[in-house]
């Protein structure tokens, strides 16, 4: 099919099998490799993306579904050669150990921040819920996430 | 089979809806949002010849009220569900569901729709929708409407009877102004769970007097079970701790039952012990249940 969306703020128009799963879309054909695949059923959070403003998972989803939307990956947090927020407060906070998990954890992250800026811990702690950290634990992730906020609302919290 | 043609259909309109349908076979499959398909798709690998896709028809979103009726769209999200005012507001136990439906992406991206089309036994939709007494709206490809109820949606197998030239089109429920209602869960951890038992209820209550109490519990059995004596058990002071462990004995025989019937052996390996979690549990779920009837 003509896929029309937009990818990290860009029009895109590719022609592609519409049941291709996004996931491998994005990996194999764009190479954006920054989403990662764990489980591939949904269960881990891994290959967390955004897709008009609401996370889901590129390993349950076929391109097609994208047709008409926006679409953000991992790479179009980063303006102008700026990380966003986000991302500083996760490598400020060395809220990563194997980083395998941190591409989808920051997107879930990203998307509570677009929706509700104002978290609270409880807000945090479900908006991650889908997404699984084997290694570092949850504390510092959660922190990251609320200082990205304070930063975001420039210390308006 | 590698390099062999897949039809990707993915209509926009009703007329091209009909179009498709009638293209489907026996190896075609219709995708709502995606979350329980592709994890099949993956596990079974089965011969697909076409995929038909119904996040592109504007008639099966939207939530809205029509005459006493609150029309869901099937590709309604769970996430959708959750928040929607006009869902909170007549049917908590409806709204509890969803927002407890996977992880915040399966809600994101999982519709009504394609939970009920699903139709597994620890879904949690299903049983809301049969105590609200919903009705299934299909369309099928000669462009006619029906709307059916939920017994008649459903085969002996617990599976949906539609055929493969029909698709669900909205979910119909009726509003009753009168009724509150709540929905719980129990699984292994608090978020991100199947449920092992799921439990809705309404009721009516008029100053201090409760009727009119309706209740389901869902995964169990390959369909949820109405509890037709929740209303004399808990009759007129649901929270007495006699008349919870009451209806909390009834349910445990029930399950009992059902487990000493089943003719299939479990998928999982369960322990002797595990056996008897759920007739033990279900006494928690009631409690939890019953304490929303106070507020």
């Amino acid at each position: 099919m003509l896929l029309n969306f937009v990818l990290n703020r860009e029009n895109m128009t590719i022609e592609t099998p519409g049941e291709r799963r996004l996931l491998d879309f994005l990996r194999e054909d764009l190479h954006l490799t920054g989403t990662k695949e764990g489980c591939g059923e949904g269960e881990c959070g891994a290959c967390t993306v955004i897709l008009n403003g609401k996370a889901i998972h590129s390993c349950l989803t076929v391109v097609g579904q994208l047709e008409g939307g926006e679409l953000l990956t991992i790479e179009g947090l980063e303006k102008n050669g700026e990380l966003d927020a986000i991302q500083k407060s996760f490598i400020k906070k060395s809220a990563i150990q194997c980083g395998f998990c941190t591409s989808g954890m920051v997107m879930s992250a990203k998307a509570l921040l677009m929706s509700n800026p104002h978290p609270t811990d409880e807000e945090i702690k479900k908006a991650i819920s889908g997404n699984l950290c084997r290694c570092s634990g949850y504390k510092e992730i959660k922190e990251s996430i609320k200082d990205a906020a304070y930063d975001n609302n420039q210390g308006e919290l | 089979m590698v390099g062999e043609y897949v039809n990707y259909l993915q209509p926009k309109t009703l007329q091209e809806l009909r179009r498709c349908l009638l293209s489907l076979t026996g190896d075609s499959v219709v995708l709502a949002g995606g979350t329980d398909l592709m994890v099949s798709i993956r596990a079974k690998k089965p011969h697909i010849d076409a995929y038909l896709s119904l996040c592109n028809l504007r008639e099966m979103h939207g939530i809205s009220e029509h005459e006493g009726w609150i029309r869901i769209g099937a590709m309604v999200t769970h996430d959708e569900a959750a928040s929607d005012d006009k869902i909170k507001t007549y049917f908590q136990a409806l709204s509890m569901a969803c927002s407890h439906v996977g992880s915040p992406q399966v809600r994101n991206k999982g519709t009504i729709g394609g939970s009920l089309m699903n139709a597994t036994p620890a879904g949690d939709i299903l049983p809301c929708v049969m105590l609200f007494h919903g009705e299934i709206e299909i369309f099928t490809a000669e462009g006619i409407y029906r709307r059916i109820s939920v017994n008649e949606f459903l085969s002996e197998t617990g599976k949906p009877k539609l055929s493969k030239q029909e698709v669900l089109m909205s979910i119909w429920i009726p509003i009753n102004y009168d009724k509150k209602s709540c929905f719980v869960k129990l699984g292994s951890r608090t978020e991100v769970t199947i449920a092992q038992i799921s439990f809705c209820l309404s009721w009516k209550k008029t100053e201090d007097v409760y009727s009119c109490i309706e209740a389901y519990m869902g995964a169990v059995d390959t369909e949820p079970l109405k509890v037709e004596e929740a209303t004399v058990i808990l009759g007129n002071k649901p929270y007495e701790t006699k008349r919870m462990d009451t209806l909390a004995s009834l349910l445990s025989d029930k399950i009992r039952t059902i487990r000493m019937n089943r003719k299939r052996e479990s998928k999982l390996k369960v322990l002797e012990c595990e056996k008897l979690y759920k007739e033990r549990a279900v006494r928690g779920v009631v409690y939890d249940a019953v304490s929303y009837m106070k507020d």
